[in-house]
Formats: structure tokens, C-alpha cells, sequence
């Protein structure tokens, strides 16, 4: 036998070795009768770690790399974006575990999806531009520790933007907020490149910062909502400003009332302080020692107290956080207890110099409040 | 000069007689607002606007544009949202007169951050894409009546089904045809009917524009002002119900008479709307469409074992802002018809005693007995107060007394007491 009929006996041998595993694959051979139901579709998360997974089958790995070349040859984007759903639709059958995404991450190797950048229910994303955000994606939902792993390694290098933000999920889910997330969501608002020519994944990303809202988070966010950004990164930024504020107001207010930026921008300042929940005391003394301080303008003071209660949201899916929306009572109680708050600091001498917007927002909550008065059974 | 004037005159008028174009069919008031398919639009303000929306899925849930409550630099401002139910008349409404809107949410797209991912800010598509918000009311908004949702609403507005689009036409009084005509000025209007289909605008999920290659032979042309009014549509029994809101008129079409006038732009209600907005609005109010604020039912259909003492009864204090922050000038709340005079009150020994200092008054009755209220002199015990029972766990409960206003009490050992307009 000569040497390429030697190289020839092999490649049919490996044809046919091939061919017998993947024939006892679908037929459920005793030795893994139970690994397609054992292993669920990444649509599926479950906990687990690539520790406790089997080894990386490399059927499942050559099939990666075919779909991405597959995806790089395609040159017409409807046919790369139907060879990716395809590929998409088989994945629940197909028992992808995640020693099979994390080959494919470590090779380095990418393509284009055809597909946009989106966010579904629960964070999970229900769009992938790119064959690595997908498999990060999917990473995060089968295998969350080991994600998280492959998130801190990709964070601490050079990632792309998208990947930054699905690495930030991915780092945020196992291991909550510490100083090292808000390290790299900070680098990332940092990232001046990124922010002039934002991604859909980037401005997700801004997620992160209100799911670690803290108060260096302030300052990083204000730069980005001023005119030398383009309006999606403007709009991203001070959608994660109000959301910070709504959600940790306490800790915020002190930077929110010293940023340069903010102190520019009153409407936008009059807002998050109006994200104050003034049945608490503290947060009531920090909208009333901004009201009473000469610096904060009568046309901030007026859209603040105008505002109160600011309950505005918007609702939409998250990479991390969900939007709380107080139950209706929660907000009558809330608003009627801001009317006595105003009907006080009406009073106060202190604040006289508000008194007119005062008056406009109590009248304004009494009839609000007062519209409820027919929902209930009367003395 | 002139007569090179005139020559131009006449070629537009041959160019877009020969290319087809028509005088632009406007918006016109409707015959009667009370009736359908008029019946559930009115018209809604904020402290900073005015748009047009219309009760829809549930008695006490309008849907109207997003943008009518947001300024350029992205602030949400619902303050002072109002809305007048069939407003109809020659004059604005006065504000503080209308239907208060407890809760205005805006849908943030199914990409919250990058909802505007456009440069062109809030007069991009992918902005009109998200352009809708719903509001809800403490009440009905029109006497228990709604405009029904549809399953269908794509296919209804891309086929050649009847159509008409409700608003609230405010800039033809400003500068177009009708300005000289105030006395529709605040009445309902109506592009169509007609039955233009419409088309998917590029880049977008739910942004649709009614098609057609002359821009006024439509009559489905809106103006500004109609923001947020209901493109309705019609079944085979008459039943008119809602597809979509209006977000915009084209800015390409400017051959308008005046500006922001064009064939509709729509934002269609599918089921990303119905998911997260209505759904949201729906969990607050109740499944039923009732509002759900039982704490109230239960304050007045009182079961005594739920609190320490039956024969106390319901104490609540109220104090400006702060209960724990007593003060020699507020007043106790309590349902016992035996204690209504001055002296000292027992209460839940946990919580010590109050004095009053001055005769009580009957506000009201309950199951029970009587509901009072009176001064009390100053806080005699720990200044930790709060329901009889330290087992009270549940939601905020509220009531409401015609001579003294709201009285709430939370689950968290605070009561208060609010008058409209002043304290107990």
C-alpha cells in the first residue's frame, strides 16, 4: 500500500467511524440513551458547569466551524441570516453542550448572523449579530459559571462592544455586583470609540451600569448625554440615568447633585431628583436641600416639583434589570403622601421661593387622588 | 418678474395635475363624537403638550403616542396628564377640569437602550417604532365603554379594509385652511374613511405608513395634533375596534400646504404593546378591569380578629409627613363608637397609649362601628406606631371620608391622614 493509499484507507475509515457514531447518536445507544433529554437546548437554562459536562464532542465543535464558514462565504445577507435559523432551528434537537461553545470561543474564530442585536424576556437575547455573541449567549443560559469565567477572561482583554455587554450579563448573573463589574461596565462608557459609533450590544451594555448603579456610574453616564455624542448613545445614556435614579436614588443623589454635567442640564437633573421617593425621610431631605439651595434654578425647581412623583418608565426587555412598576395603590399611597409633603414644604420658609410651583403640583395631585374617591365605598 | 411668476405657478399645477396629485384631502370634525366609532377618542394634555387618545382594551386604560410626553432630550414628562373624554367645542378645554391619568408608561421597544438607534433622534423611525404609551385611571375613563383590541391588526391595515383615523386636529387651526374657522377648533376630526393600505417602513417592526404613490389621493392624511389618536376599523357586524395610533405624518411629503401634514404614519398596537404596556396596566387595575385597591374593602368590611382589640377597634394617627414624629396638633382616627371624648386611650400595649385633647367627631360608619376623629394631645408611647395588631402584613389600605379627605395606612407600622387640601 502505497503512502496516498494509506492516506485514502484513513480518511474512509474516518468516514465510516463518523458515520457509526453519529448512526448510534440517533439511534440512543445504551452508553447515552439519556443525553439528548439529559442535555437541554440552550432555550432551556438550566445551572451547571462545563465541569460537570461532557467532553467536547467534536462532531458538535466541526459543525460550528462549518456554519461559520458557511456564514462567511454567504454573500447575500438573506442567505447568511437563513443559514444561521436554520442552523437555529436544529439547535434544540442537537445536543450542544457547553464544552461545544466554549471550544468554538477559545478558537477565536467569528462571523456575522445575519441577525440584529436583541433582548428578549429574562435578559436572554432573541437576536445574535455575530456566531460569538450567540455562543456567549447561549453559554450564559446552559452553563451561567462557566460564562461567567469566559465573560472575566473577555472583559479583561479587548473585547467588541457587543460581546462586552454579554459578557457583562454573563459576569453580573453569577456573581452579582462587585467592584470588578462596575470596573469593566465603567471602561466600556469610557470607551470614546464605542460611544461616537454605538452598537446596538453597546448601548444594551448600559444596562450593567444601572444594574451596578453607583456613584462614579453618575459622571460616566453624563458625559455621554451631551451633544458631542450621536443621539442613540445621548438617549442610552440618560435612559440608564433615570433608571439608576428610580432604582437606588440614596445613593446616587449625591453625585447626581454635584455632576458638572447634570448641573447643565436641569431638565434632565429635575427628573432624576423627581425619582426621589419622598416616604422616605432621607430621600426627602435631599430634593428639599436641592430645592432650597440658591443654585438650583426656579425652572429646575418647578419641572422637579411638577414632576413628584416621578414614576415614568419605560418599559422594555433588560440584558439585567426589569423595570419595577409599584402596584397601583402602592402609587395612590405614594402620591398622596407626596401631596402632604408638598402641602408642608408649601409652608416651610425655606422653600418659599418655590411657593407658586408648589401650589401647582398640590392642586395637580389633589385631583388626581381625588379621581379615586369613586373606586371606593364612601363612610 | 411676474409673469415668470405665473409661468411657475401654472407648470406646478400641470406637473402635479399630470402626475396625478390632488388637493390633499384634510381632516374633518365629526358628525357626532358621541357615537362610534368617535366614541372612545378624546383629547389628553400634559403639562407640556397636547395630543389626542382614546379608551382602549379596558374601561380604564387610554392609549395615546409616547412622544406627545417626551421632550428632545428624552425626558418623560406626564405631569398634569389629563384627558377629555369626546372634547368637543371652540375652546380649549380648562386644565384640571379632565379625567386625571394616575400612570402614563411608555414602551421602551424590545431594546430598551438602543430604541433610537437612528442619529436622527426622535423623529426617527426606529423612534416612531416605539412610539406608544398607555395610560390608566383610577377610574372609568368612559362609563365602563372601551374600544376593543384586535388579533389582526397587521393584516387589517395592510389589506384594503375600511379605515378611519381620529384625532385631534390642532394645527390646521394655527395655519392651514381651517384657521379662520374657530369653531370646530376643539372637535374631533377624521381622516377617512378610506381604505388605503398600509406598508411596513424599513428598518422597523411595527412602524407602518399608508401607501400610495400620490400623496394626497389618500384620504387618510393626518396633522399635527392627532398624535396619538386610534386608527379604528371596522368588522363584518359593524363592530368598530382599534389597529393602531398615529405617530406621524412623513416629513417627505412637503408639498403640504403646511407643514407636519402627510399620509399617516402609524404605530401598530401588536402584541409587543399588548405584552409589556397593556399587560402592565392590566396587573395594576385588576383582571377584572376593576381597580384593585382592596385595602380599602377591607378597612370597611372589618374583621375584628385582625386586629388586637376588637373593642379598640381601628386606631390611626396622623401626623404631617411622619408618623413617630408626633406632635401635639395631630389627630387620631379610630373606629370605636365608645371612645369619643377626651382622655387617655388604650391601645395595644405593645404601643402604649394616646390622649386625646378634644372631642371626637362621627365621620363615618363601618361594620365595626363609627369612624371618628379627634385631636389627641401628644404621642404617650413608643414612637413606633402603627396597626393594633402587630400582625398586619398586608397591602396599604385606604378610606375615604367626604369631610376629611384620605386616610392611609401602610403595612409597615405608618398611618396617615390626608384632607384634601389640609391636614386632620
Amino acid at each position: 500500500m502505497n503512502r496516498k493509499s494509506r492516506v485514502m484507507a484513513a480518511l474512509v475509515a474516518g468516514v465510516i467511524l463518523c458515520a457509526l457514531i453519529g448512526w448510534m447518536r440517533s439511534r440512543g445507544t445504551p452508553g447515552n440513551a439519556s443525553r439528548l433529554e439529559d442535555e437541554p437546548a440552550p432555550s432551556q437554562p438550566v445551572s451547571g458547569d462545563v465541569s460537570n459536562a461532557k467532553q467536547t464532542d467534536s462532531l458538535h465543535a466541526k459543525r460550528l466551524f462549518e456554519l461559520r464558514r458557511d456564514l462567511l462565504a454567504a454573500t447575500d445577507p438573506a442567505a447568511r441570516r437563513a443559514r444561521f435559523l436554520q442552523f437555529r432551528e436544529q439547535l434544540h434537537q442537537d445536543g450542544f453542550t457547553a464544552a461545544d461553545w466554549l471550544a468554538f470561543l477559545d478558537s477565536g474564530e467569528d462571523a456575522p448572523t445575519g441577525e440584529a442585536f436583541s433582548v428578549g424576556p429574562g435578559g436572554n437575547l432573541r437576536e445574535s449579530p455575530t456566531l460569538r455573541v450567540f455562543a456567549l449567549d447561549v453559554l450564559g443560559q446552559i452553563a451561567p459559571e462557566s460564562a461567567a469565567k469566559v465573560g472575566l477572561r473577555l472583559l479583561t482583554e479587548a473585547p467588541a462592544p457587543d460581546e462586552w455587554a454579554i459578557a457583562l450579563r454573563n459576569v453580573a448573573r453569577v456573581q452579582g455586583v462587585d467592584d470588578e463589574l462596575r470596573g469593566h461596565v465603567l471602561e466600556g462608557l469610557a470607551n470614546t470609540e464605542w460611544a461616537l459609533a454605538p452598537s446596538v450590544g453597546y448601548l444594551e451594555g448600559f444596562d450593567a451600569a444601572v444594574f451596578s448603579a453607583s456613584p462614579p456610574m453618575i459622571p460616566a453616564l453624563s458625559r455621554l448625554t451631551t451633544m458631542e455624542y450621536p443621539a442613540a448613545t445621548r438617549f442610552a445614556a440618560t435612559l440608564a440615568l433615570q433608571r439608576s435614579a428610580s432604582q437606588s436614588f440614596p445613593a446616587l443623589a449625591s453625585s447626581i447633585a454635584s455632576d458638572p454635567i447634570l448641573a447643565a442640564n436641569p431638565e434632565l437633573r429635575a427628573d432624576l431628583f423627581a425619582r426621589a421617593d419622598l416616604r422616605e425621610p432621607d430621600q426627602r431631605v435631599w430634593v428639599a436641600t436641592h430645592l432650597s439651595n440658591a443654585a438650583t434654578s426656579d425652572a429646575e425647581a418647578e419641572a422637579l416639583i411638577r414632576a413628584l412623583p416621578n414614576e415614568n418608565q419605560r418599559l422594555s426587555n433588560n440584558l439585567l434589570t426589569e423595570t419595577q412598576i409599584s402596584p397601583l395603590q402602592d402609587l395612590l399611597g405614594e402620591q398622596l403622601q407626596t401631596l402632604a409633603v408638598l402641602q408642608q414644604w408649601s409652608q416651610d420658609p425655606a422653600l418659599a421661593a418655590r411657593g407658586p410651583s408648589f401650589d401647582a403640583a398640590v392642586q395637580r395631585l389633589q385631583n388626581v387622588t381625588a379621581q379615586a374617591i369613586p373606586a371606593f365605598q364612601r363612610p | 418678474m411676474k409673469s415668470l411668476h405665473l409661468i411657475l405657478v401654472v407648470l406646478v399645477v400641470l406637473v402635479t395635475t399630470c402626475a396625478g396629485w390632488a388637493a390633499p384631502q384634510l381632516p374633518k370634525p365629526v358628525p357626532d363624537q358621541t357615537v362610534a366609532p368617535y366614541a372612545n377618542a378624546g383629547l389628553i394634555y400634559s403639562s407640556r403638550a397636547q395630543g389626542s387618545a382614546s379608551v382602549y382594551y379596558n374601561p380604564r386604560i387610554l392609549v395615546t403616542a409616547g412622544h406627545v410626553f417626551t421632550t428632545r432630550g428624552g425626558v418623560v414628562d406626564t405631569s398634569g396628564a389629563e384627558f377629555f373624554l369626546q372634547y368637543h367645542s371652540s375652546t380649549a378645554p380648562a386644565r384640571g377640569t379632565g379625567t386625571p391619568i394616575a400612570r402614563l408608561i411608555l414602551f421602551g421597544g424590545t431594546n430598551g437602550y438602543s430604541a433610537m438607534v437612528s442619529n436622527y433622534g426622535i423623529n426617527s423611525n426606529e423612534a416612531f417604532d416605539v412610539d406608544v404609551a398607555v395610560g390608566y385611571s383610577y377610574s372609568d375613563l368612559n362609563g365602563g365603554n372601551y374600544s376593543p383590541a384586535t388579533r389582526t391588526p397587521y393584516s387589517y391595515l395592510r389589506g384594503q379594509e375600511t379605515k378611519t383615523i381620529l384625532g385631534y386636529a390642532a394645527v390646521l387651526y394655527e395655519a392651514g385652511p381651517y384657521a379662520s374657522n374657530s369653531a370646530t377648533r376643539y372637535w374631533l376630526h377624521e381622516a377617512g374613511p378610506g381604505t388605503t393600505a398600509f406598508s411596513r417602513v424599513p428598518d422597523t417592526e411595527d412602524f407602518y405608513e399608508a401607501t400610495t404613490n400620490n400623496a394626497y389621493a389618500t384620504p387618510l392624511n393626518v396633522v399635527s395634533g392627532m398624535s396619538g389618536g386610534p386608527v379604528m376599523g371596522v368588522d363584518a357586524s359593524g363592530v368598530w375596534f382599534t389597529v393602531a395610533i398615529i405617530v406621524a405624518a412623513p416629513a417627505s411629503y412637503y408639498f403640504a400646504p403646511f407643514e407636519s401634514t402627510g399620509p399617516a404614519s402609524v404605530r401598530v398596537l401588536g402584541s409587543d404593546v399588548m405584552d409589556t404596556l397593556v399587560s402592565e396596566a392590566m396587573m395594576d387595575l385588576g383582571a377584572t378591569g376593576t381597580l384593585a385597591l382592596p385595602g380599602f374593602e377591607t378597612l370597611w368590611q372589618i374583621d375584628s380578629s385582625t386586629y388586637y382589640s376588637q373593642e379598640l377597634g381601628y386606631l390611626a394617627f396622623s401626623t404631617p409627613v411622619e408618623p413617630g414624629y408626633g406632635t401635639a396638633a395631630a389627630w387620631s382616627v379610630w373606629l370605636n363608637s365608645a371612645v369619643t371624648t377626651n382622655g387617655t386611650l388604650l391601645w395595644n400595649p405593645d404601643y402604649g397609649s394616646v390622649t386625646l385633647s378634644g372631642a371626637a367627631q362621627l365621620i363615618g360608619t363601618s361594620s365595626l362601628g363609627d369612624v371618628y376623629v379627634g385631636p389627641y394631645g401628644a404621642w404617650a408611647y413608643s414612637t413606633r406606631v402603627g396597626w393594633v395588631s402587630s400582625a398586619k402584613t398586608g397591602a396599604p389600605e385606604y378610606f375615604y371620608s367626604a369631610s376629611y379627605g384620605w386616610l392611609y395606612a401602610d403595612n409597615v407600622g405608618g398611618i396617615y391622614s390626608y384632607a384634601l387640601g389640609e391636614w386632620l
